[in-house]
């Protein structure tokens, strides 16, 4: 066998199982192994013995962990966090840790199904859980959501041009990850969370741990009504959770709130017309399939927003790129 | 760190945390055949959609996923082609994956799933090797998924290892015998045999057949925990001490060099762990499979160092370790 022949052969044997990632991500997290890296237990038997399992097993988690670069194998039995193991610490600045859980856990269940979701088309019932009726289960996706959002809510902060704009509304802002970047980036800005009454106790704690305490939460429901007296609307990660029709609805009652002059901000990953192998994209086209199974929800190109804009009475201002991978889709009224 | 260290940082552990989808992408893809739909050229969405019995939409969205991961080409609008690594998903090539491809959606993923229950008990998930010998079915999907993984290795094997000293060779566990056909064509002064279970029988010799080296190649039917047959200069097993914990690696082993006797050569094709792990991602395979392993027979991945202490314990002495372009090494050991 030639060399190239075996390294397609050994980058397709690596796609079909990368699935292990998923999970030796996500176990090392559940079984806190970062944690006690951190806090310097370095042999696999106190961490064994931390977290509840025996050596044997963890030692070979961690040897896994390190193949993956999340841990570093320093002797026989003593291994150290590296940078990229450090983002799935519980807490610290973009942990990713609930993120990880999420996917090794409801995420890994979910996508299990994706031949079941593709044949039929449907989504996998019980799987949207940012919108599931039971709290708890609402309250932990929100949090996974939030950290996957911080560094890119300070991005949009930082990069978009927020002059001109008073007061802003996070249309379902879940914990306010968002609006506590932008109130923080911009001293002279208002803002609340428009977001389901029960998530108004960890909004509120948001808010304050980020130093945003003047951010306000308004409860309700963007399919009925959104609040008045906010001349920027923000709508981030919320239309690919929908198809078209509801998403029509959410855009007339932002359309509706909109002051003469105001904006909506709908910021989300965009899908270029034709599929192509940038790793940068793989995020859009993932989601796509992750909104396919779990909400029935969408990632959309260009052409698609601008269509869904002009069937809600909203026309496309403008689009600006940061350095994540979500752009701002700035729409005004038509 | 700076703004794009760290934003590059970020994204390689946001691909690693959600890497699982890319393992249902090729799996699913297999399971509705599209890489054998797309074989003969371009075709629309809506035509794989109709040939798959999946709506338009839905379909078109995973032939845009498979673009994402260059498993497939979007020529247009509407038209998808293959590409060289979606080739090696057709069922009908040479060391086709697509048998590897199903069993990461089906009985590796139900698996991996249970990671952390397998790491808290250190017990396989899946209910180990017992179950798989008690279900010929499922046995039949693992064994032809091995056969197709084989292909490529047992080639480098052939290629880097000199069988021209030797008259017979038992492939011990062979399955399907895919090593042992690889060798034998590439020396034609061997003949040899498959020693596994005998309900592989008809499809082994239906396999032998087919590579050609029938007429030179035996099926022998029995278990390596009960005896293994003498008569042969040279024993191999590929895969098979990675599938046993050292209790059971020994009893094969000791049960192989009875059978082979003093001085008799007796290769181990394994992957080798390194003995301090590090993040050469051509070592992923190796520190996979020893999860793989942990979860599914309750086996492991070892180091050279504990070959070594197992060849000793059993009556055998390593000898050297032959490297080749696949994740597989010789494990070249001798009868004490």
């Amino acid at each position: 066998m030639d060399d190239t022949q075996l390294a397609v052969r050994n980058q397709v044997i690596e796609l079909i199982s990368a699935c292990w990632q998923t999970q030796v991500a996500g176990v090392g997290v559940e079984l806190g192994i970062f944690d006690l890296l951190d806090a310097g237990k370095t042999d696999s038997a106190s961490i064994a013995a931390a977290c509840g399992a025996a050596q044997g097993p963890v030692r070979r988690l961690l040897r896994a962990l390190c193949s993956l670069g999340l841990a570093e194998q320093k002797g026989t039995d003593s291994f150290a966090l590296t940078p990229q193991g450090a983002l799935l610490r519980q807490e610290g600045e973009g942990s990713l840790a609930a993120l990880a859980r999420t996917w090794a856990g409801s995420r890994f269940t979910a996508w299990s199904k994706l031949g079941e979701s593709v044949r039929t088309g449907e989504r996998i019932p019980g799987h949207f859980l940012s919108a599931s009726p039971d709290p708890a289960l609402g309250i932990a996706a929100s949090k996974a959501q939030a950290d996957r959002t911080r560094l890119a809510a300070a991005e949009i902060a930082r990069s978009y041009d927020f002059s001109g704009v008073d007061r802003v509304l996070d249309v379902g802002g879940g914990h306010g990850t968002v609006l506590a970047a932008i109130l923080k980036a911009h001293a002279n800005l208002e803002g609340a969370v428009f977001e389901l009454p029960h998530h108004e106790p960890q909004a509120r704690a948001m808010l304050d741990a980020e130093g945003a305490s003047r951010g306000g939460f308004i409860g309700g429901s963007f399919f009925e009504k959104v609040a008045d007296g906010y001349d920027c609307l923000i709508l981030k990660s919320i239309l690919h959770d929908w198809p078209d029709e509801e998403c029509r609805t959410i855009l007339r009652a932002c359309a509706a709130a909109m002051p003469p002059g105001g904006r909506l901000l709908v910021v989300e990953q965009i899908l270029p017309e034709i599929a192509d192998t940038d790793p940068e994209l793989h995020s859009a086209w993932r989601t796509d399939l992750t909104m396919l199974l779990s909400t029935g929800g969408l990632e959309r190109t260009e052409a698609e927003f601008v269509a869904l804009f002009a069937d809600s009475g909203l026309v496309l201002h403008e689009i600006s790129a940061n350095r994540s991978e979500f752009f701002v889709i700035e729409a005004r009224l038509a | 760190m700076n703004d794009e260290a760290t934003r590059t940082l970020r994204n390689e552990m946001l691909e690693m945390i959600s890497a699982c989808w890319s393992t249902q992408i090729a799996g699913v893809a297999c399971r509705f055949r599209i890489p054998d739909l797309l074989a003969a050229g371009p075709r629309s969405s809506a035509d794989i959609a109709a040939a798959i019995g999946a709506p338009a939409d839905a379909a078109h969205r995973l032939l845009r996923a498979m673009c994402a991961l260059d498993l497939a080409r979007q020529c247009d609008a509407d038209h998808f082609e293959l590409t060289e690594r979606g080739s090696l998903l057709r069922s009908d090539v040479p060391g086709t994956l697509s048998g590897l491809a199903q069993s990461w959606i089906g009985r590796q993923w139900t698996s991996w799933a249970l990671l952390e229950q397998g790491i808290r008990t250190g017990k396989p998930t899946v209910g180990g090797f017992e179950t798989v010998a008690a279900d010929p079915e499922a046995a039949v999907v693992i064994n032809q998924a091995q056969a197709d993984r084989s292909r490529l290795p047992a080639a480098e094997i052939a290629r880097t290892y000199d069988f021209s000293r030797f008259t017979r060779l038992l492939d011990v566990g062979g399955g399907y015998g895919t090593v042992l056909s690889t060798v034998l064509r590439a020396y034609p002064q061997l003949k040899g045999a498959v020693l596994d279970l005998a309900y592989h029988e008809d499809r082994a010799r239906a396999a032998l057949a087919a590579e050609g080296v029938a007429d030179r190649a035996d099926f022998i039917g029995g278990s390596f925990f009960e005896s293994v047959p003498s008569g042969f200069d040279c024993y191999l097993m590929k895969s098979i001490i990675h599938d046993w914990a050292d209790a059971e690696s020994q009893v094969i082993l000791r049960n192989t060099a009875a059978a082979a006797g003093k001085g008799t050569i007796v290769l181990i094709v394994d992957q080798v762990l390194p003995e301090i792990a590090d993040a050469d991602p051509a070592n992923h395979s190796a520190f996979r499979t020893d999860i793989t392993m942990l979860l599914g027979t309750g086996g492991r991945e070892r180091t050279e160092a504990e070959f070594a202490a197992l060849f000793k314990s059993s009556g055998l002495t390593l000898q050297r370790i032959i490297p080749n372009n696949s994740e597989f090494r010789v494990i070249e050991a001798t009868v004490d």
